[in-house]
């Protein structure tokens, strides 16, 4: 990889000793291992509540899930940042908000006691936390990309309406609310789902998707991810998984 | 107890005969006699010593503990150590037991109960004492997080108030009753962990109308909210684990760290010193919320003599023996496999053998070098080299770094074998996120010669393992659980460890065993 340009990188796991309820910190080591293994310097800054924060110096932004409540302890402090957040969403900055996390982006979030907080308001939808879990494996066809993703859904909230676009069809796992079969957020470059945990480990074609993204011009390289046995693992992985929830629901994968 | 009940303790005796018989599970015969009669737990006369054990980790061994104790010291006790720990199963016990009158003659109860399920329980079995033993990541895929199982039990405390109000207000129980199953009409004094943030948090319930008992220190503002109610606390002091690479490594933060926020108002924490994981002496910068000094507090554990020495300092209670005057503030006792997780446990349950009326000391002795019928370790022989089984959990990440850390605390060259063929009973699941929270860079250790990654998930345990600071040329893999022995019997020249999980336990000896 040593004949390609060297360029710099730079990742923010934001609320990432808030927001990292299952696993969820992988999603930025396997990130920052597939752009290292095409040729990138990748630096990883790890934010949390109080600290200080420039969008502007991140071309990647992960959130991960937390506990209701932990959610509710995030929403007051991103809404400091609620017009640069913006600002670089408009902008093109690419986020992934996995689990609870992407509630972040709609105009409120309610508790299940009734309290209602505002979000950061940047696209037309409302959450609303039960007192119940919805929990359970999925398997989805994103709007985007050709593969399926396999995981887990693992949430509170009972359901999300608004007007948004929803990238994520589900053949197996439930939906945004008991209506629809479709969830997440996209919008620009943010996106945004339920699925909880280590969504770019158990998922290699979502991994290369933004590893390709994340590139921009320089993507003079091929799009595979490298010769770490992180990826050989990761690809058997995805695919065991795929071909046994599909198995469950009666469809081939 | 009306025609109803008599039928459904009937069906149950029955059915749990029958069970008995064909080797069946413990929560069919009482799942078929709540069917038959929803209110027969309700009629029961039950013993007022009822110990209830809920939390994450320990249940079964500390309800053992109890049960143990109440024994040695003369008292007749039914426990669900069938391991049905949910509605039904405590259904089973209290009905199999009961006379057809309904009368339960036994001294003490001791009911392990699912976290989830307390409340139901609680609702027609209100204990005298419940002991939370911690509240920690635990099969999040049915449980949700810990904050939500937190709030199950605070809920199940509720019902126990509750139920004390009612009693109180309605005057239900009347001199025709068993007076032992009310009466004297008392609070359930609580049995927590002092170094567990989660369940210390417990303690603040809205509107308890707990009894006045033990006055706790009142470091806080916060904490000021629960010192009317009847609490014993449990825990270890710092001095056990300084110097002493124990069972327990802490985690490392950047995977997770639920002691960063506090429980009650998310402000951040900070510790004097960690136990393990998020146990150890907190405080809230924000809200004030503290750490409280346990009234039973493991102060010394001497893992040298092999035996453990354990004292238990300040343990104030009521000893219902006058020869003992004010009950010693030092007791001692030996854990039969000294660990950390095992001194939880057992203060837990000589915390909460001391409400029935015996003395500390009296339950301290009773313990001393028991050995766990459902204990965690499994030895075996492969090819000549020595193994041990040590049941983890699987999707309960500390389990696994507990563990782990035993084998590198051992100091002996030896061979790592993980096992996760089945993580569901009933089908094959991704969620597998629980690999990610295990620090497996533990395993990083001279002393660990190779790692063998085993099973259906061997996928998922090879990335885990590529992504850690195990040398990957240490790593190899067997995909089919059967094939292990041999590759042990070819392959392996070190004393073995294997972890696995309940679920895939009796699959693995049986390969073993080959």
């Amino acid at each position: 990889m040593s004949h390609k340009p060297e360029r710099q990188l730079s990742i923010l796991h934001l609320y990432f000793d808030l927001m990292n309820l299952y696993g969820d910190w992988a999603n930025v080591e396997v990130l920052a291992l597939a752009l290292s293994a095409r040729g990138f310097r990748v630096n990883i800054g790890k934010k949390s509540v109080g600290d200080e924060i420039d969008f502007g110096a991140y071309d990647f932004v992960y959130i991960g899930s937390g506990t209701e409540q932990s959610l509710i302890a995030c929403i007051s402090d991103i809404m400091n940042y609620k017009d640069s957040l913006t600002k670089c969403i408009e902008n093109g900055t690419h986020i992934l908000a996995t689990g609870n996390a992407h509630e972040l982006f709609g105009r409120t979030v309610t508790e299940s006691t009734g309290i209602k907080h505002e979000a950061v308001g940047l696209l037309d939808f409302e959450t609303i936390q039960g007192r119940g879990r919805i929990a359970g494996d999925c398997v989805c066809k994103p709007s985007f990309m050709q593969e399926k993703l396999v995981g887990f859904i693992n949430r509170a909230s009972e359901g999300q309406v608004g007007d948004v676009e929803r990238p994520f069809i589900l053949e197996l796992g439930p939906g945004a609310n008991d209506k629809l079969d479709k969830e997440g957020i996209m919008y620009k470059n943010l996106l945004g789902t339920y699925i909880t945990g280590p969504v770019l480990v158990r998922n290699p074609p979502l991994l290369r998707y933004f590893a390709d993204k994340l590139m921009g011009n320089s993507s003079d390289a091929e799009s595979h991810l490298g010769t770490d046995a992180f990826f050989a693992h990761q690809e058997l992985a995805y695919k065991m998984a795929l071909s046994e929830l599909c198995a469950r629901i009666g469809k081939t994968n | 107890m009306g025609l109803r009940g008599i039928i459904a303790i009937a069906v149950c005796k029955i059915l749990y005969y029958i069970g008995k018989q064909v080797g069946k599970g413990s929560s069919l015969p009482g799942h078929i006699a709540l069917k038959i009669y929803p209110g027969v737990l309700q009629n029961l006369k039950l013993p007022k010593n009822i110990i209830a054990v809920t939390g994450s980790n320990g249940k079964t061994s500390t309800a053992e503990l109890v049960a143990h104790a109440l024994e040695k010291n003369a008292m007749s006790v039914g426990w669900n150590h069938e391991g049905s720990n949910q509605t039904e199963g405590v259904a089973t016990l209290l009905l199999r037991m009961a006379t057809l009158c309904g009368k339960v003659k036994r001294d003490a109860l001791v009911l392990e109960c699912d976290e989830r399920y307390a409340r139901k329980i609680f609702a027609a079995v209100r204990p005298s004492a419940l002991i939370v033993t911690n509240l920690c990541r635990d099969q999040l895929s049915r449980n949700g997080h810990h904050e939500f199982i937190q709030d199950c039990i605070r809920s199940a405390i509720e019902v126990c108030q509750e139920s004390v109000n009612k009693t109180v207000a309605t005057g239900v129980v009347s001199k025709s009753q068993d007076t032992r199953a009310y009466a004297p009409i008392s609070a359930t004094t609580l049995v927590l962990n002092a170094d567990d943030p989660y369940v210390a948090a417990l303690a603040l319930i809205k509107g308890s109308n707990c009894d006045t008992g033990d006055k706790v220190d009142e470091t806080s503002e916060t904490m000021k909210a629960m010192d009317r109610a009847k609490i014993l606390w449990f825990g270890v002091s710092k001095q056990v684990v300084s110097g002493n690479s124990d069972t327990l490594h802490p985690s490392n933060p950047y995977q997770y760290d639920d002691g960063a926020f506090c429980p009650i108002c998310k402000g951040r924490m900070t510790y004097d010193y960690r136990i393990a994981a998020h146990y150890g002496r907190y405080s809230c910068s924000k809200c004030g919320f503290a750490h409280l000094t346990p009234n039973f507090e493991i102060t010394r554990i001497d893992y040298q003599t092999g035996a453990t020495a354990i004292e238990l300092t300040g343990a104030t209670h009521n000893c219902s023996r006058p020869t003992h005057g004010s009950c010693p503030c030092a007791i001692k006792t030996r854990l039969r496999f000294p660990s950390l997780v095992g001194a939880y446990n057992l203060a837990a349950a000589i915390a909460a053998v001391t409400t029935t009326g015996i003395c500390a000391q009296d339950a301290a002795q009773a313990m001393d070098d028991y050995e766990l019928k459902g204990g965690r370790t499994i030895t075996f022989s492969v090819g000549g080299q020595d193994g041990t089984l040590l049941i983890s959990k699987h999707e309960n990440s500390l389990s696994y770094n507990q563990n782990m850390a035993l084998i590198v605390s051992q100091q002996k060259p030896c061979t790592v074998v993980v096992v996760v063929d089945a993580i569901s009973r009933k089908y094959y699941t991704s969620e597998t996120s629980w690999l990610w929270d295990i620090d497996v860079g533990i395993l990083a250790d001279d002393n660990v010669k190779k790692v063998v990654l085993v099973g259906r998930y061997v996928h998922e345990l090879l990335a885990r393992f590529s992504l850690s600071e195990v040398a990957q040329s240490k790593i190899d893999h067997v995909e089919d659980l059967s094939k292990l022995y041999e590759y042990l019997v070819k392959n392996n020249a070190h004393e073995i460890y294997a972890l696995t999980c309940f679920s895939d336990k009796a699959k693995l000896l049986k390969v073993l065993d080959n």
